[in-house]
């Protein structure tokens, strides 16, 4: 390599660096116009613009993957997040579940059923029993981000909205627990550890649970003490969530479990009810719209072809399995069919938490996880991409969205 | 063609409440009218529960009663059914005349034709009509009596705002009223008052001359303050806001009842259409002030606050109480009479002290479960 020396190597670095400055820049523009554009000419999510653009901007190579990600990238990413299942978590009332306990048999039976589904879909594509579980375990979730956003977006009321946000809180919550025992088994044959197996999952509900207990603790006083529709309060949110995502990082508890379970928490703790603009006010908003337009950044169109049948596959099975298990006890529970067929199908988007989920197992098993990866990364894609207008589409169908639709 | 006025046992009772559904998060009107009404189809209850033109919204009625304590043994279990059912959806119901912050733009009409046709015709006030009213149905002897009777008891109309007035919230501003919800009903074409005619005849003569002009077709299209059924064979008191109990809806309906026979029997002033020169003087400040508003008497020209008024007519009732076994509902009124605070006072109160609209809702919940309120 002829005259190469030190500066001209730092002039090429920060011209990468402005370069992906400047590719960032504009996949955000495209995204606002492209997102606009699907809203009002075809009434969809303006989500699904915000993934498409990430979506293009990554075949131009503009994307990066998991381990390139810049820091404050995923941070932006943790906050949206947290935001997003905290709120998810404050909408989800437990005494519901008493006083109307064929919901709990719906929320274990779509999640046993999809579980079982996904399970033997893959092993019937020849993965074996570990692998398969944990990727079933995974597909258990239903997008809590897509879920919140559309729902919230469209400013749907009514009991398809109301199910469909405490049925993802739940199996959301189901997954996180399941990965856990999955990964226990899966270095317990490994490394042969008892450690990993029972305490190791056993440590991070407790820890979940304790850190969660401390966030509700604070929230609790803000809610008591602060003006919601300040922005200084916001802060004060947001400061409260970050702190709370980053413990559970350090001290290697759920980042998804922690927030929402403070939801929960907040939500049941208190019977006066918490009013907030949505997602936080507009700072919120902008952190969840960037929450799509990264995951769309992050997924790579290689993807769609390397889960190939096996994914499709796949996420028709699961949507399969979710509907049916809703539509067993959607009379006994107080729907009609129809509403449970659409409530079904709304639960069908998997997306942030499955790939957070993937992380986790990218950190401690990239082995394994090398294996997982390419269903799982394959099927979020799609469901990225779909998820949104299969959940517009249902409560729509139910005619539970806003009369002006989208605002 | 004006339907035939049937036969009604007269003073016998009918009690008709609109319902607000809420959702229990925020408080806010939701669209569960059709879930709760399936729920409660197979339900044996006296009575009847129908979808009304928002769909956060549902009408309870009671058959015929003939008593203050029938109006009470049929509105529990009708309230109680509601209740459970709403419990399994996760939804709340509650009394008053209006949601305190639901704004109308955001309402969803029940997916009923009559209910689209009104919408499209009335606009944005089919939608501002989100309002919910008590109606009281009075059994009448015949269509002439009825007509007397009617015009009989407009003179005590500010008496039944102010005992049931319960919306003095809307779309989240402290209106001044005791009842605003009047205020929506008056802005409709045919809303006010009936014509003053005392005989069927001449009734079934204006009613022609009405739907010649194509402006009506039924005698759903007057939104009178009081009209008479034919097809019940009654006239409907329709002023009162949907109160916060059904004890209060059972009392005001008894207290209709015992004015109503004292007006049948006694025959103490007969109708003039001068009657009404202070008829909207005297609505206007119940609705503003409640009990404390002032009425001018339409035939000494006096004028008394709504308090005074009330108890000097229990003072003529009270053989007629008597006779209905409406006592404990005439002791009730005349302890709102003499200080005790109306629903709208009692929102307004617990506003005060919550600073929070959505929890003065949670409580109106709790308040018509039936559970006392904590605070």
């Amino acid at each position: 390599m002829p005259n190469l020396n030190i500066s001209s190597l730092l002039v090429l670095q920060s011209s990468l660096l402005t370069d992906t400055l400047m590719g960032f820049a504009v996949a955000l523009i495209l995204a606002a116009l492209c997102g606009e554009y699907l809203y009002r000419k075809l009434g969809w999510p303006r989500i699904m613009g915000y993934v498409l653009v990430g979506l293009v901007s990554s075949m131009l190579g503009i994307g990066y993957d998991e381990a390139s990600l810049p820091a404050e990238f995923r941070t932006v990413i943790d906050l949206a997040l947290a935001l997003l299942l905290f709120e998810l978590g404050a909408r989800i009332n437990l005494k519901w579940l008493k006083a109307n306990p064929w919901l709990i048999a719906t929320s274990l039976l779509e999640a046993g059923l999809s579980f079982g589904v996904v399970l033997l879909v893959l092993h019937g594509f020849g993965l074996g029993w570990r692998s398969a579980s944990a990727i079933a375990a995974i597909c258990i979730a239903t997008s809590p981000a897509i879920v919140m956003r559309v729902v919230s977006e469209s400013r749907a009321e009514g009991q398809v909205s109301e199910r469909l946000t405490l049925l993802a809180g739940l199996n959301c919550i189901y997954a996180v627990l399941a990965t856990k025992l999955i990964m226990g088994w899966v270095q317990i044959t490994t490394a042969g550890a008892l450690f990993h197996t029972i305490l190791q999952p056993a440590y991070m509900l407790f820890g979940a649970v304790l850190l969660a207990a401390i966030l509700t603790w604070a929230m609790l006083r803000v809610v008591r003490h602060f003006k919601l529709s300040q922005e200084n309060s916001l802060l004060l949110i947001f400061g409260l969530l970050l702190l709370a995502t980053t413990a559970a990082r350090v001290l290697q508890v759920s980042v998804i479990l922690v927030p929402l379970l403070a939801g929960i928490l907040l939500r049941n703790q208190t019977e006066r009810p918490l009013i907030w603009p949505r997602h936080f006010g507009t700072a919120g908003g902008i952190l969840v719209a960037l929450l799509f337009v990264f995951t769309g950044l992050s997924i790579k169109p290689e993807l769609f072809l390397t889960g190939g049948l096996a994914a499709l596959v796949l996420i028709l099975l699961r949507a399969g399995a979710k509907t049916l298990g809703v539509l067993v006890f959607a009379r006994p529970s107080g729907l009609t069919w129809r509403q449970g067929l659409c409530l079904g199908l709304a639960l069908s988007p998997l997306s942030a938490v499955a790939f957070s989920l993937i992380a986790e197992y990218q950190l401690l098993l990239p082995e394994f996880a090398g294996r997982l990866a390419p269903f799982v990364l394959s099927a979020v894609a799609l469901m990225e991409l779909l998820g949104p207008l299969v959940v517009l589409w249902a409560l729509r169908r139910c005619n539970e969205t806003h009369v002006g639709d989208i605002d | 063609m004006l339907e035939d006025f049937h036969d009604s046992r007269p003073l016998s009772m009918g009690v008709e409440l609109e319902l607000q559904i809420v959702n229990k998060r925020d408080y806010d009107l939701t669209p569960c009218a059709a879930d709760l009404l399936r729920l409660l189809e197979k339900k044996d209850l006296p009575g009847d529960i129908k979808p009304e033109i928002t769909s956060s919204m549902i009408e309870l009625s009671t058959g015929i009663c003939q008593s203050h304590q029938d109006v009470i043994d049929q509105l529990t279990p009708i309230r109680d059914a509601i209740v459970k059912a709403a419990r399994k959806l996760d939804v709340g119901i509650c009394g008053g005349g209006t949601h305190p912050f639901q704004h109308w733009s955001q309402q969803r009409i029940f997916d009923t034709p009559r209910f689209h046709q009104i919408s499209e015709l009335y606009g944005y006030l089919s939608k501002q009509f989100t309002i919910f009213g008590q109606h009281v149905h009075i059994g009448c002897p015949g269509p002439d009596e009825a007509l007397v009777l009617l015009h009989g008891l407009s003179r005590y109309i500010p008496h039944f705002i102010a005992l049931t007035a319960s919306s003095p919230f809307v779309q989240g501003v402290d209106t001044g009223f005791h009842s605003a919800r009047l205020n929506s009903v008056f802005a409709f074409p045919l809303s006010g008052r009936a014509p003053f005619v005392t005989t069927w005849q001449d009734f079934t003569h204006f009613y022609e001359k009405m739907t010649r002009t194509g402006v009506v077709k039924s005698m759903k299209d007057f939104y009178w303050d009081i009209r008479p059924k034919p097809e019940f064979g009654t006239i409907e008191v329709r002023v009162m806001d949907t109160p916060l109990t059904i004890e209060r809806a059972a009392m005001v309906a008894a207290y209709i009842q015992c004015v109503a026979r004292w007006l049948m029997i006694e025959k103490p002033v007969r109708p003039e259409e001068d009657h009404y020169l202070p008829y909207t003087f005297n609505r206007f400040q119940s609705c503003r002030f409640g009990l404390d508003g002032t009425v001018a008497d339409p035939v000494t020209g006096e004028h008394r606050t709504i308090r005074e008024d009330i108890l000097a007519l229990l003072e003529k009732l009270a053989p007629h109480a008597a006779e209905l076994e409406a006592e404990e509902a005439c002791n009730q009124v005349r302890a709102l009479a003499k200080g005790q605070d109306n629903d709208a006072s009692w929102l307004r109160n617990l506003q005060d002290h919550e600073q929070l609209l959505p929890e003065v809702v949670r409580q109106q919940c709790l308040l018509w479960q039936g559970t006392p309120s904590p605070g």
